[in-house]
């Protein structure tokens, strides 16, 4: 990896803090997701928090929608760490790149769909519900698209041949077994409340705060993966060759 | 750590015998439930530390995996039958 | 034995593992794994126990309809594929490939036949009119078994693959990891569903 394309590598890992911070504080606190409220709450109770809350409830969205902006950079630069980390054709690299972005995209609709809630509070509550929850089942139910990423990272991972590889095997274990766990959302539209509903213990607390911890371990692994790349590039090492071609 | 093929066959006659024990005491005994509980759950946990070392190999295992193994079956077992006289 | 003597053991002789070796089988990467999975079920575990404790009524009247009968079979169905694993890994570390592989396909059957009791029970116990909405218990008899089934039956691809690929016997540490995480996983189901199977049947 060229000095350049490692310091370009490293400012994307750290790109992920930037996402955090605002998706935190636009969709967490602003938003008011941690908890979100749950799916047996009256309509009428949540289109008056939305009624009261209408102003910060905007802020917070907007600004959670375009947090993912700088989720889909890391996904890029982690990408190039990928492509240099895995052994032969780029297939994978490719699946982390996508599903990477998908998953920004996931977060990022939904975020759109409750924004649209909270314009028009002073609707039909019925209506807010409908949204509320057109938000929750879209942002549980992709789920599919960050197994993929957190799949396809954990394998290349796994394969990495070098004496010391680039991300340590259990990070990749990690990532497997909380992709794995989104599975569990399968069941999540047959409940209202309880562990298994969008604001359950195992629907919402484990597939939301164990993958972001993940990706903050896997951020400081890229951000050093990046200058051993360099590193190795400088020492006349021979490189992992991407295949440029596209399709 | 392999084990002899008598002692594989000693643990399955162990699992076995302790399973159809707990049936026995959960099914057709007159023992009063919270006694009944408490031997069926610390039935599993022994039979967990039967497959954890006879099968799973916990004697090589590092120090930090048998701590957590250890201590798994201890608070399963412990909160189970705590929650159930709560 | 001495460290050094350890060493040369699963260095140069990559087929016959020493019988003292006290190397953790398969990979400590894996292990972070298994732990992950077992701290779940010990969550569902303790979830299961804190709702219970506030409804015991409701739950003894649901475990009541449960067919303990099927559950005890599965469990000495499952014990028994544990057995035969760990007899698997025993004969192919000594290079008896054909046992090897006969008690390697041996576990999945029984997988396959703990799979099929299990459907069996939940079609009897949706035809007599529990579905996950009936109740609490209910709701955790279908999603904790679930889960564990959907374990299970990854359980079993997993022993096939296996099987597959150690067809020829064990031909270097890979091999040998491959074999040892796929038994590892395993036993993590029996052990799982020896708690399991008390916990929602027995337990009053």
């Amino acid at each position: 990896m060229t000095k350049n394309e490692s310091q370009l590598t490293r400012l994307c890992a750290w790109t992920v803090a930037v996402y955090f911070v605002l998706f935190g504080i636009g969709w967490g606190v602003l938003g008011r997701m941690i908890p979100p409220y749950p799916a047996s709450m009256p309509a009428a109770d949540l289109a008056q928090i939305f009624r009261d809350n209408a102003s910060t409830l905007r802020i917070g969205f907007a600004v959670a929608a375009f947090s993912t902006t700088f989720f889909y950079l890391w996904s890029v630069g982690l990408f190039r760490v990928m492509v240099r980390t895995e052994r032969g054709g780029k297939i994978l690299s490719y699946t982390v790149l996508i599903g990477g972005v998908l998953t920004g995209n996931d977060l990022m609709f939904s975020c759109f769909i409750w924004l649209t809630a909270a314009f028009r509070p002073e609707q039909d509550p019925a209506l807010i519900q409908l949204l509320y929850d057109l938000g929750w089942l879209m942002l549980d139910l992709a789920f599919g698209v960050a197994m993929l990423y957190m799949i396809a990272f954990g394998v290349i991972v796994l394969r990495d041949a070098r004496e010391k590889p680039l991300f340590p095997k259990w990070l990749a274990w990690i990532g497997i077994w909380a992709a794995m766990e989104f599975l569990a959302e399968l069941i999540m539209p047959f409940f209202r409340s309880g562990p298994f509903s969008w604001s359950g213990l195992f629907n919402y607390w484990v597939p939301f705060f164990v993958p972001a911890t993940w990706m903050v371990i896997v951020s400081v692994y890229m951000h050093k993966a990046a200058t051993r790349l360099n590193e190795e590039y400088e020492s006349g090492l021979p490189q992992h060759v991407e295949h440029t071609t596209i399709g | 750590m392999l084990q002899t093929p008598q002692a594989l066959r000693r643990a399955w006659i162990g699992l076995v015998a302790i399973t159809v024990l707990s049936l026995v005491v959960a099914e057709f005994s007159a023992i009063s439930a919270g006694v009944e509980t408490a031997v069926v759950i610390a039935a599993a946990a022994i039979k967990g530390r039967i497959i954890l070392v006879r099968y799973m190999g916990e004697r090589s295992f590092p120090t930090w995996l048998r701590l957590y193994f250890g201590g798994w079956l201890v608070v399963c077992a412990t909160v189970i039958i705590g929650f159930h006289f709560s | 034995m001495g460290k050094v003597t350890q060493l040369a053991n699963t260095e140069t002789s990559a087929n016959h593992r020493d019988p003292q070796d006290m190397s953790l089988p398969g990979d400590v990467g894996f292990w972070t794994f298994i732990t992950a999975d077992a701290s779940l079920f010990a969550l569902l575990f303790f979830q299961f126990s804190h709702d219970r404790s506030s409804q015991p009524a409701v739950f003894d009247e649901g475990q009541r309809d449960l067919i303990v009968l099927l559950g005890t079979v599965n469990t000495l169905v499952l014990v028994t594929s544990s057995w035969l694993m760990a007899s698997a890994v025993r004969n192919m570390y000594r290079h008896s490939v054909r046992m090897g592989l006969r008690l390697i396909a041996g576990t999945a059957a029984l997988g396959v036949v703990f799979a099929a009791l299990k459907i069996s029970e939940y079609v009897l116990t949706l035809r007599s009119g529990h579905t996950v909405s009936t109740s609490p218990f209910f709701m955790y008899y279908f999603v904790i078994t679930g889960i564990h089934l959907a374990h299970l039956i990854l359980g079993v691809v997993v022993l096939i693959i296996v099987g597959w690929r150690l067809r020829a016997g064990i031909r270097g540490p890979l091999d040998r990891t491959f074999l040892e995480c796929g038994a590892a996983y395993w036993h993590l189901v029996d052990l799982l569903w020896m708690f399991i199977f008390p916990m929602l049947y027995l337990a009053r």
